[in-house]
């Protein structure tokens, strides 16, 4: 398993180096001068002839990508071009907000999503059926931010019981640990820390776990449906089993494992889901980070987002794989 | 067992027996009728409504905090900046249909395209078609390592906010899922018997890919396009959210609609519901079409 | 074997343990009208007695066994009539009364076995859980019960295997598994399904072998489904066979199935049969039994197709061969009018000639993880030749490379080594254009029909396509009627897409497209197992009809004996990527020499309980090795009964002549057939994978 993970490791090394080279190609080489963009339209030409010098962009491009290059192997993503702070820093100091909330998210999801799909399969045809292939299809197509907005206007801005926006109420004065505003709380045992960021929770981890429960109830209640058909849970029924066992052992069991192969895809989701949930609710993740730095065409914060994104995102997925090898015994890691 | 008509009758082909099971489905059916009227409307927006969307002659008809209710002259009211709303939401469906189109017919070429190439030079290409398809599926791989919302962002983020970088930035998130869906269904299908039953014959390469493996292929491919038009729809609005979707005024948009209307709806909630819903049944619409179409396309409901 | 039915004979007997009583199943789907799948059928089974329910595909008889098991699909499917076991109707028991006595009172062993298992959970838990569900019993209790299950159905290791998931065993041990699992509570009654037909025919041997000795010990009655009259006359006290949903032969099985004893009417009045219960005149028919009539042709048809095959296959005085006369009497003919040269001695020249010929090709495992390399050697060394206008039979079971060699034949498979020569070219040296235009000689017939031809393309473009791929001038209209008649379709099928047709017609299709470019030779990769055993021999028979006008040349892979014996003038046999024995079809089939064409035909039960049971089998130990890693020698040593300490494990046997043409790979084929060596007796259960 320890070679597999690590042959999985070294083939993300290509990966990202094509898309580091793509992400340069791209920021520097299209039309559109970043010197100029960083500027404005109304710079003066020495100006803008000062900035390209500084940002080394009157080099060639190899030149400028080795450049580039170099400081990226240290871990140097260099630094925001908004509020000055080493890009890798900030990633670092996002991510537990985004963690925590698309864990939540994943949470609802799977709690909810699972049993869902599998009632609505066992149904298959009739009203409990209907009505969740309906609702799971308007939880799809909904725009995530859609939802977010409609939360927000319902439970915070017209019925006042939750928060509207913010990760914790900046007038209390919580511990942090690690970060994680909810675990922190519970680990100082500062519970009215942990239960305000609770409460700020709430809203943005059911807006980003709507999509992803519409989902995983569809993945669900297909697979299921198609495990129902297989011979073998025909044989485990054949052997005069409670419906409790055949349901929990033959056909959950391997339903459920059509559902790990989409965490990975579900992941993606969820990270985008972030950055437009973040920003609704104004939660200081690396979604609300990168919005305001795409606000502010802050290239470098983009630029070393998107390839730390890349890399956090190639990790879940391979997470995943690992998992699935655990669960399936059919599957072999080696 | 002979088809349903007579002994003399032409045979009904796939596409044809398909179309019968479509007809059939009263989920089709919505989505076909959304999609239609979605459609109609964008098309005849200019019809629909006497004014321009650009127009904000009415604004001094609102204040923050309130405007007309809905009358003759305007159906739906006023948004904000005093523009009527059911010229905005008309133009509206103008815009997501275009920009949606369009992005995801740019992504489904360049992604077909390529997936095509892939997979024909993988399967009767030899050792050297193998390693070209080598190289563009490492290509997308690259692709793929960034959640496609992502990559849209970081494209539209570079071009700059008007309708071509929406377009370009959500048809290259699309490219890498249309190349590889299709390679691997022609991978899938270069495996069965038809094909090697073609070689045997003694067919050219070239005919056994165009004629045989490619028609069989891209089934997948037109059901994911009608699924990512639904996508597309979403994600051009959810670029215009973020700030990078078109910005001149001039263009109305769902999209920006939705942001502008935010700070507003504890007194107009209306502003943001109307784009909300109509983004939501589009894509649903989009949604229903390429589901229905997936299952009567799907040769396990063939009877 | 004293059996109760024995008993039963005297008259009132024992009440029967099932009694099926008009039952009929009707399958009703929306906008479709209802299919009665099964239509009043009435049965009985009597303690400890072993019936069979014969027919072919879509006969209703696995739906009337999952109507006895409750495991029809709860809605869609609407069943008539009673089923009593022990007196009490199962068919209206409330889910959980059913529920107590399913895999105690009564188990079934279903058809597939590499599906019939689940996949994520250890054979071990499978085999308790249901001990556990009927019997208050510790874990440890059922886990050392689930350990003897295993070593009775002849699972070696059992303690490692209790651990194990299904995907670690071979078809034939997983089958055992299931079996072990049906009679885990020792059960009054088993219902087997079909229980061998999804594996191949040495291994079915091995199972149905531990089914029979496993089912006496217990004294359960069983209820066999089957297609084929062999299993059941080696196994059955009784036959009921279906068609179109209903039973339309009753015999007691004291005789050999065949059409000349079926109709019951013949029998004089008086006439005693063994078991009694189907000594009746015509004046009281059963009410089981469908209406005489119409009825009693169509059951006759039934009964000759089924048993035709295999009947064929064994006991077959020289020279009464039914199907008129032998293929050899037919082959100058088709010589002198196409005016071959021959070479001297009478033999026809070769129109194919492979030496040597090797396959490998690597493997990656198929995970999703590891990629551990290996070579597959499908193909190791064969040597073949079909002279021009002769049908080569290629049997063996799969895995053993038939495959492999006949798609490498015709270039469809890559060669590693050897030669392959067609008509005088060396097929193995041409590449692009000179290959494409070789393919215009030589063509292949598939195995799946429909997965064959392209389903989007109508008839006419399928046939006609290869002519204009080669630049053939024709007539679009003439040439496919032409092509359609040669095989039997009509003119309209030309505007028809395939999936319209049934299965034979496929293959007619199939075989017309491989006509159009006229070849001479035609590779036919299992032309038929595919289709039910009565459309079987009207593609075999076209096959030949074709040859005969054409003068062909085929090479026909089958697993199934009968099937090749059925078309060949010589047959191969192939075990493990090698070629074993070949020879001419009379002579391999009336005196097979290679230990392993000797249990290979023995393995094939014979629809004739007389011959059936007092017939000696060789039972062959364990499951083919991998062609990975095949074993040192001889390949099929570490199976062989035959097999003695010297030679065969370490020096690989070339095929020998042994006179007349009959070729042997095995160091002591003459000893084997002078008798000087004979078989060990081993026991049947054996397996290592």
């Amino acid at each position: 398993m320890l070679g597999f993970v690590v042959r999985r490791l070294l083939q993300l090394v290509p990966v990202l180096f094509g898309l580091s080279v793509l992400l340069f190609i791209w920021v520097r080489a299209l039309p559109g001068d970043p010197a100029r963009a960083l500027l404005g339209r109304h710079a003066t030409p020495e100006a803008v002839a000062d900035v390209r010098a500084r940002l080394g962009l009157d080099k060639s491009l190899p030149e400028q990508y080795v450049a580039h290059l170099k400081p990226l192997f240290s871990g140097d993503f260099g630094r925001s071009i908004s509020d000055g702070r080493p890009v890798l820093e900030s990633f670092f100091d996002k991510l537990p907000a985004t963690l925590q909330l698309g864990a939540a998210a994943l949470l609802i999801a799977v709690v909810v999503g699972i049993p869902l799909g599998y009632l609505a399969a066992r149904h298959q045809g009739r009203w409990p059926d209907t009505l969740l292939v309906s609702g799971s299809l308007l939880g799809v197509v909904t725009p995530v931010f859609f939802v977010a907005i409609l939360l927000r206007l319902v439970f915070a801005d017209w019925l006042h019981w939750l928060p509207t926006g913010g990760q914790q109420d900046p007038r209390i004065d919580a511990t942090h640990v690690t970060d994680f505003y909810v675990l922190d709380g519970i680990l100082t045992r500062e519970w009215d820390a942990a239960w305000d960021a609770f409460v700020h929770l709430i809203l943005p981890a059911i807006a980003l776990g709507t999509m992803a429960m519409a989902y995983i109830a569809r993945i669900t209640r297909a697979s299921v449906i198609e495990v129902l058909g297989e011979d073998y849970v025909r044989t485990a029924r054949s052997k005069g089993l409670s419906v409790m066992t055949v349901s929990r052992r033959h056909v959950l069991r391997n339903a459920l494992l059509a559902v790990v192969t989409t965490v990975g895809l579900m992941a993606g989701m969820l990270l985008s889901g972030a950055v437009l949930t973040e920003t609704v609710f104004n939660f200081t993740g690396i979604g609300h980070y990168l919005f305001e730095a795409i606000s502010t065409r802050d290239y470098p914060v983009i630029e070393g987002f998107v390839l730390l994104i890349a890399v956090f995102y190639s990790l879940i997925n391979l997470a995943v794989d690992v998992a699935y090898g655990v669960i399936d015994p059919r599957v072999r890691l080696s | 067992m002979p088809g349903p008509a007579g002994p003399d009758a032409a045979g009904v082909s796939l596409t044809r027996s398909a179309w019968r099971r479509f007809k059939r489905n009263p989920a089709a059916i919505t989505g076909a009728v959304i999609v239609l009227c979605f459609v109609a409307v964008a098309v005849c927006a200019p019809v629909l409504t006497p004014y321009e969307p650009a127009s904000v002659e009415w604004a001094d008809e609102v204040t923050l905090d309130s405007g007309p209710e809905p009358n003759s002259a305007h159906l739906l009211g006023l948004d904000r900046f005093g523009s009527d709303l059911w010229t905005q939401m008309v133009y509206g469906a103008r815009t997501s249909l275009v920009l949606g189109l369009v992005s995801t017919v740019i992504g489904l070429t360049v992604g077909a395209v390529l997936g095509a190439m892939s997979g024909g030079f993988a399967t009767v290409g030899g050792r050297w078609g193998r390693r070209v398809d080598n190289i563009l599926m490492r290509l997308v791989d690259i692709m793929l390592s960034v959640p496609s919302l992502l990559v849209a962002i970081s494209i539209a983020a570079v071009l700059g906010a008007n309708s071509w970088s929406v377009i370009l930035a959500v048809g290259a998130a699309q490219v890498p899922f249309f190349a590889r869906l299709l390679r691997g269904s022609m991978l899938g299908q270069s495996g069965e018997d038809y094909v090697v039953a073609a070689h045997a014959l003694g067919l050219r390469k070239r005919q056994i890919v165009v004629g045989h493996i490619l028609p069989n292929s891209v089934g997948p491919t037109i059901v994911q396009a009608t699924l990512s038009l639904a996508t597309a729809i979403i994600e051009v609005a959810s670029l215009s959210f973020l700030g990078l979707g078109e910005s001149d005024p001039a263009v109305a948009e769902w999209g920006r609609m939705l942001v502008a209307a935010q700070d507003r709806f504890d007194v107009a909630p209306q502003l943001a519901l109307y784009p909300g819903i109509a983004i939501a049944v589009t894509a649903l619409g989009f949604t229903l079409l390429g589901e229905t179409m997936r299952e009567a396309l799907d040769p396990r409901s063939r009877r | 074997m004293t059996r109760p039915t024995e008993a039963a004979s005297a008259g009132d007997g024992p009440a029967p343990l099932l009694d099926v009583d008009r039952l009929s199943v009707t399958f009703s789907r929306k906008e479709e009208p209802p299919v009665r799948a099964v239509d009043e059928v009435s049965f009985r089974i009597l303690p400890g007695q072993h019936v069979g329910l014969v027919g072919e595909s879509g006969s209703g008889k696995s739906v009337t066994s999952l109507a006895v098991m409750g495991l029809l699909p709860r809605r869609g499917a609407h069943v008539d009539g009673t089923a009593r076991f022990q007196g009490s109707d199962v068919l209206a028991m409330s889910p959980r009364e059913r529920s107590r006595l399913s895999g105690r009172a009564i188990a079934m062993v279903f058809q597939d076995p590499m599906t019939s298992l689940n996949p994520v959970v250890p054979i071990g838990l499978q085999i308790t859980e249901v001990i556990r569900r009927h019997f208050d019993v510790s874990k440890a209790e059922a886990r050392d019960r689930a350990g003897d299950l295993l070593a009775k159905v002849g699972i070696p290791d059992p303690a490692r295997r209790l651990k194990e998931y299904p995907h670690q065993l071979s078809g034939g041990l997983r089958q055992r598994v299931l079996i072990a699992i049906a009679l885990a509570c020792e059960p009054r009654l088993l219902i087997a399904d079909e229980p061998t037909t999804a594996l191949d025919v040495t291994i079915q041997a091995q199972v149905l072998e531990v089914l029979k000795e496993l089912v006496s010990e217990t004294g359960a009655a069983l209820l066999m489904i089957t297609h084929d009259l062999g299993v059941v006359a080696g196994l059955c006290d009784e036959v009921n066979i279906m068609y179109s949903g209903r039973i339309v032969e009753k015999a007691p099985l004291c005789r050999p199935l065949r059409p000349a004893a079926a109709p019951v009417q013949r029998r004089a009045p008086g006439e005693r049969s063994p078991t009694g219960r189907a000594a009746r005149g015509p004046a009281a028919p059963d009410p089981g039994i469908a209406h005489p009539g119409p009825a009693v042709d169509r059951r006759l048809r039934v009964l000759t197709e089924m048993c035709e095959p295999n009947r064929r296959l064994h006991h077959q005085p020289a020279g009464t061969d039914p199907r008129g006369p032998s293929r050899r009497a037919l082959l100058p003919s088709a010589r002198c009018r196409r005016g071959e040269p021959e070479s001297e001695g009478g033999r026809p020249v070769n129109l194919l000639h492979v030496r040597n010929l090797k396959v490998h090709y690597p493997v990656r495992e198929a995970s999703l993880f590891g990629r551990r390399a290996g070579t597959v050697k499908a193909v190791d060394g064969v040597d073949l030749d079909i002279p021009e206008g002769h049908t080569l039979g290629l049997v063996g079971e799969s895995g053993c490379g038939k495959s492999t060699l006949g798609k490498a034949i015709l270039r469809l498979a890559p060669v590693t080594e050897g030669s392959v020569t067609f008509d005088g070219t060396d097929v193995g040296g041409l590449t692009g254009e000179s290959l494409r235009r070789m393919r215009q000689r030589m063509q292949m017939v598939f195995q799946d029909p429909l997965a064959s031809l392209n389903p989007r393309h109508s008839v006419a473009r399928l046939l006609t396509e290869p002519l204009r791929a080669h630049g053939v001038e024709f007539d679009a209209t003439t040439k496919v009627r032409e092509l359609l008649d040669q095989v039997g379709l009509p003119t309209s099928a030309a505007r028809k897409y395939p999936y319209e047709f049934s299965g034979g017609q496929r293959q007619r299709l199939g075989i017309a497209r491989a006509l159009a470019l006229h070849p001479r030779l035609i590779v036919a990769d299992e032309p038929v197992s595919a289709l039910d055993v009565s459309i079987q021999a009207q593609i075999l028979n076209l096959l030949e009809e074709l040859q005969r006008e054409h003068g062909f040349t085929y090479l026909v892979i089958a697993h199934d004996l009968a099937v090749v014996r059925h078309v060949s003038h010589e047959v191969a046999v192939m075990y493990l990527g090698g070629v074993v024995e070949q020879a001419e079809s009379e002579t391999l089939y009336r005196q097979p020499r290679h230990p392993y064409t000797k249990a290979l035909m023995s393995a094939v039960p014979i629809p004739d309980p007389v011959v059936e049971r007092a017939r000696e089998r060789i039972v062959l130990l364990g499951d083919p090795p991998s062609p990975v890693a095949p074993p040192s020698g001889c390949r099929f040593h570490t199976r062989c009964a035959f097999r003695q300490t010297t030679r065969c494990h370490d020096q690989r046997p070339v095929l020998r002549d042994m006179g007349d043409g009959h070729r042997v790979a095995c160091h002591w084929a003459d000893a084997i057939a002078a008798g000087t060596i004979t078989a060990a007796p081993g026991p049947a259960t054996v397996g290592v994978p």
